[in-house]
């Protein structure tokens, strides 16, 4: 038991796991030549291992993926005080630094598990309660009433070819018949068939192949299933729906109308926002870029609140927790694109930093005092 | 000292908690990162949310100008540009532009697609190429004419491609009004262009 101690909390832990953090940086920088930012954080840091390509379905681990590295220092960060810390005056910076490490180690755990970001697309004059994933997709079913609409969402990490949903607010169970994460679409012609076809709704008219998913930033994946609608042991059909349909498909079962459909994943926000205007401003006499505006307006039910603001570069909208940032545009200056970010513990890395900073500074003042006490 | 060696002893069980309690914690995130099935209400969408998928950041976009008298008609699941004639009925005249990713099943496949739909036999690729003119505007079309057995019903069928997507304009109807609706459907074709954000 000593002997597990003290390995973790010993120093040569310490320099194989920064060691380790450098090559994973490394290789994580390199991977995103291929793979762009997402799908690179995605192999790389949110994972307890960096896994091998599938050989014959087994992906086998070859080396430590960012949690496994943070949780490593963490432990061992925590296990060196654990077992060596003494109240000496002049460890207090040493000791403040070591703690600015572990909120900032912590914080980037915390981001990492419960910050969200996502895209708000709006035309001049829309106005949305919502959010849209530019990576995930989620396949909903939405029974309107009157004003609302109850909506059943299933994320896409749930979505395996074979598996079946049921739920209770819905009559009706829904097998998923294939699931693929990027197809092309054409018109159903003559000539071979695809392997997966729709009996029910406009994927009768659509044929659909799979190809491999574009890693890259910013690729717009096709995103394709072939859902099944079981009323108790009758097959009602099979529907084909992607992200690349817009619209939703609707399905009649006992008389009631439901709608299906495969859409980028949605975080509803507690207010909505209207973009009034958006300006494209460029150098005169040139078409460079000069500035992107866009002016919004905000409105929340709950507190029955209405505000203006504009949104530029640098110049982000916070409110209700969220931070709205102006990142791009489209349709003839007409389309304003936003990141919005939600991250409860946005200060941590600043309380971090300002820890390591005075830790340092501390340390260090000390040791000058000292040696200029020396010299005297 | 007695004070003091409490305290380090405090400091250092805070530590030794903090390496238990961190293990749990992380998993107790973890069980709240896992995708889960919900059922939740919202406000009912007063206008559907097609126009924003179709306007995606990275997705080229077209813009065209409709003539003066045609008639819009709402965009369906296929189509961002649906059109009629004041009076007429679908079978008579109906126009669509539709929008499908990469090269949407290739050119052959879809030629004899539109043929099956005119009761017409399916041609080979050669044959394919003495069909297709090419038509440049603002952008370039391979652009066709279709015409029945019957000679009854025709369509005129003009097809963009571009880098990460295929657009088809197609008027399908009877004869009479396909002819007498050529030049405004040119000048549709005329007013396309792409618009790059």
């Amino acid at each position: 038991m000593r002997q597990i101690t003290r390995f973790l909390s010993s120093l040569r832990l310490t320099i194989f796991v920064l060691f380790c953090l450098l090559i994973l940086v490394f290789m994580a920088t390199m991977a995103q030549v291929d793979l762009g930012i997402y799908f690179a954080k995605k192999k790389y840091f949110d994972t307890w291992f960096v896994y091998s390509e599938p050989v014959y379905g087994v992906a086998i681990p070859y080396f430590l993926g960012g949690w496994g590295v943070g949780w490593l220092l963490l432990l061992n960060l925590c296990m060196a005080h654990a077992t060596r810390f003494e109240w000496e005056v002049k460890k207090t910076g040493l000791w403040l630094t070591h703690v600015g490490l572990i909120v900032l180690i912590v914080g980037s755990g915390m981001t990492e598990f419960f910050a969200n970001e996502s895209q708000l697309v709006l035309k001049e004059g829309q106005e949305k309660n919502h959010l849209i994933s530019s990576e995930q997709a989620e396949l909903v079913v939405t029974k309107e009433t009157l004003l609302s609409e109850k909506v059943v969402s299933i994320p896409e990490q749930l979505l395996s070819s074979g598996m079946t949903v049921t739920q209770a607010s819905l009559p009706f169970s829904m097998r998923i018949v294939h699931y693929a994460p990027n197809t092309v679409l054409s018109m159903a012609s003559l000539g071979k068939k695809p392997a997966y076809q729709a009996t029910q709704g406009i994927g009768k008219q659509i044929w659909s192949r799979e190809i491999a998913e574009n890693k890259r930033d910013m690729a717009q994946n096709a995103k394709t299933a072939w859902v099944d609608i079981c009323k108790g042991n009758r097959s009602l059909g099979v529907w084909m729906v992607s992200t690349q349909l817009g619209a939703m498909q609707p399905i009649w079962v006992d008389d009631c109308a439901y709608k299906i459909q495969l859409r980028p994943r949605r975080t509803y926000l507690p207010f909505s926002i209207k973009l009034l205007d958006f300006k494209h401003d460029v150098y005169p006499g040139t078409s460079i870029p000069k500035n992107f505006s866009s002016k919004v307006r905000v409105k929340n039910k709950q507190t029955n609140e209405t505000l203006e603001a504009l949104i530029s570069m640098n110049n982000p909208l916070r409110y209700g927790g969220f931070t709205v940032y102006q990142a791009s545009f489209s349709g003839n200056d007409t389309i304003s694109v936003f990141q919005v970010v939600q991250n409860r513990f946005w200060a941590l890395p600043y309380i971090a930093s300002f820890l390591i900073f005075l830790g340092l500074l501390i340390h260090f003042s000390m040791h000058l005092m000292g040696h200029f006490g020396k010299r005297r | 000292m007695a004070e003091r060696s409490l305290l380090v002893n405090c400091v250092r069980l805070c530590f030794c908690f903090f390496v238990i309690v961190l293990p749990l914690f992380i998993s107790g995130c973890h069980l709240l990162k896992t995708p889960k099935i919900s059922v939740y209400t919202v406000e009912k969408e007063s206008v559907p949310d097609n126009m924003a998928v179709a306007s995606e950041p990275s997705q080229k976009q077209i813009v065209w100008k409709t003539p003066s008298t045609w008639i819009a008609k709402p965009a369906s699941e296929m189509r961002i540009g649906s059109f009629s004639l004041p009076a007429c009925s679908d079978k008579e005249f109906d126009v669509s532009i539709v929008t499908l990713e990469g090269i949407a099943g290739g050119l052959l496949s879809n030629v004899n697609r539109w043929r099956g739909q005119l009761q017409l036999e399916p041609v080979a690729e050669n044959d394919l190429k003495k069909m297709i003119k090419p038509l440049v505007y603002t952008e370039k079309f391979d652009y066709l004419d279709l015409l029945s057995l019957d000679k009854s019903r025709s369509m005129m069928v003009a097809i963009l491609n571009m880098k990460e997507a295929t657009y088809f304009f197609k008027a399908v109807g009877s004869c009479k009004k396909i002819d007498s609706e050529k030049t405004h459907f040119l000048d549709l074709l005329k007013s396309v262009h792409a618009t790059n954000h």
